[in-house]
């Protein structure tokens, strides 16, 4: 007759029951060779830095010559004290914030480059996956690149963690936009200051990162904010999900999945130039959901998808199309 | 950030390193061997009573020691074998949750007792009976229940593994041992 009192003793039956049942040295080795083959990051092909460096040079030029004719007397030696010299409000339109339920309250933020913010309402026909703040946008930042939270998962798995890329140095509820020292250290209006942030496995922390927000382990993408673009990166930096697509959504059009969904993944990453430093208003949105069960987003607006910057790929609506 | 402070970035693009480079800037070769000699059992017999099936089990364990030797660096010291722990219920959470169709259409996989051999087990049945009927029990229960009976953690400790609070645990747990007794009862006529 069996009992509830030999749970107690679970821990010795189980271990005698299952003695038999060894992580073998067939196993080590298997994991040390595992571990070898992640260790080894892909290298960067060339080919897709030159012309993303260039656009970058080419948009920067662009800026510079705007600033001068609108300015006047704006300083020249550096394209961001020339920014903030510019007294004409500048609209960085962000991705409509926030799950369904926040979809009410998901907004266009309006900045001018010299620390001040709003958000105006704006409607978004995608659903967006970004968590929604009461002013700022909910995020962290890493090293000068800025993150914004998603709104799911609400705690992303343990297993899903990697390695720690920051911490946050500085909480600000209401952080100022033209504290570029605040920027460039880890800075969130939403997780507290010492949290660690932790690369997300499968994702390059320029992608996407993990912080804990409130208890709960949330994900951070990477986006274009207060002038803060992708810099000399290239699409494929900042949304680093080839080969791990599981499902391809771009509202308003259709679905595709699995290899499919990879297909139509690497003909935009390819083929993808950088048209804006920043992310424009857009309310299609293309969403990727991973083989990890992750998803990202990135806005649409023409041909254009918007991220962490504007990058105008009309080979990737035509393949998209194709494969419906 | 302040002038001096601790930022703390690990930049993946520093080209491709081998191995040995890696271990010192992630965990260091010997530890990854303590604690895989210490909790990989652990880990794989925890997977296996889980997920009953041994491939499963295998792979969950491989991913689980596949994540320590790369970012176990940062684990608390005195903390890895909550992580381990923590990492394999997810992993299996996972996996049991991917295999639900398959479930619904196969069945749920019987839980194999895989003994030592130069082992003299006494009451067989009985035990069977128990690691059977908690295998059967439904995965939020079964991982609770396991991580309590079969890992000896607190309540305290199993809440913060799971992201979940303290009542809610022991709530798991007390349902978990009703289900229990009537899973041995039907174990029982089973015979």
């Amino acid at each position: 007759m069996n009992d509830l009192k030999s749970l107690d003793q679970l821990g010795p039956i189980a271990n005698e029951m299952l003695g038999g049942l060894h992580a073998d040295k067939r196993m080590r080795l298997a994991i040390r060779r595992a571990a070898e083959a992640n260790a080894a990051p892909a290298r960067r092909p060339l080919r897709r830095l030159v012309p993303a460096a260039c656009c970058a040079a080419l948009a920067l030029m662009c800026v510079g010559v705007t600033a001068a004719r609108l300015g006047g007397n704006a300083p020249e030696a550096n394209p961001s004290v020339m920014l903030a010299a510019e007294p004409a409000v500048m609209a960085i339109d962000t991705i409509a914030a926030g799950d369904g339920s926040d979809a009410a309250a998901a907004g266009t933020l309006v900045a001018d480059l010299g620390g001040n913010a709003m958000v105006r309402r704006a409607e978004a026909d995608g659903e967006s996956l970004f968590a929604a703040g009461e002013g700022d946008i909910p995020l962290v930042t890493v090293n000068g690149a800025v993150y914004q939270m998603l709104a799911t998962p609400k705690d992303v798995g343990g297993a899903l963690l990697g390695g720690q890329v920051g911490t946050v140095q500085h909480h600000d509820a209401q952080p100022s936009l033209a504290a570029s020292d605040a920027l460039s250290a880890g800075l969130s209006n939403v997780a507290a200051e010492g949290t660690a942030i932790y690369a997300i496995s499968g994702l390059a922390e320029t992608t996407a990162v993990a912080a804990e927000v409130d208890g709960s382990m949330r994900v951070f993408q990477r986006v274009s904010y207060a002038g803060r673009g992708p810099g000399g990166l290239g699409l494929e930096d900042t949304f680093s999900v080839r080969g791990q697509v599981k499902r391809l959504e771009l509202s308003g059009v259709g679905t595709l999945t699995g290899d499919a969904a990879n297909a139509a993944i690497d003909v935009l990453l390819d083929h993808a130039v950088l048209k804006s430093a920043d992310a424009t208003a857009r309310r299609q949105t293309l969403t990727v959901t991973l083989d990890s069960g992750l998803r990202l987003q990135l806005g649409v607006s023409g041909d254009t998808l918007c991220g962490c910057g504007g990058w105008s790929c009309p080979e990737f609506f035509e393949a998209f199309e194709a494969a419906l | 950030m302040k002038p001096g402070g601790s930022f703390v970035y690990m930049d993946k693009r520093q080209g491709v390193k081998t191995l040995d480079e890696n271990v010192s800037a992630q965990l260091g070769a010997a530890q990854f061997e303590t604690l895989y000699e210490q909790y990989a059992d652990d880990v794989l017999r925890m997977a296996y009573f889980y997920l009953a099936d041994r491939h499963k089990a295998e792979d969950v364990c491989q991913d689980v020691f596949v994540k320590l030797y790369t970012h176990g660096h940062t684990i608390e010291p005195g903390r890895e074998k909550a992580w381990l722990l923590r990492v394999t219920v997810n992993c299996c959470r996972d996996l049991w949750r991917g295999a639900w169709l398959k479930r619904v259409v196969l069945g749920a996989p019987t839980l194999e007792l895989i003994p030592s051999q130069d082992e003299t087990i006494e009451q067989k049945e009985e035990k069977a009976e128990l690691m059977r009927a908690v295998n059967k029990l439904p995965a939020a229960f079964r991982e609770t229940v396991l991580l309590q009976y079969y890992q000896g953690l607190g309540i305290s400790e199993i809440a913060q593994m799971l992201n979940l609070p303290e009542g809610t645990i022991s709530s798991r747990l007390s349902r978990a041992r009703k289900k229990l007794s009537v899973l041995l009862k039907e174990e029982e006529q089973g015979e």
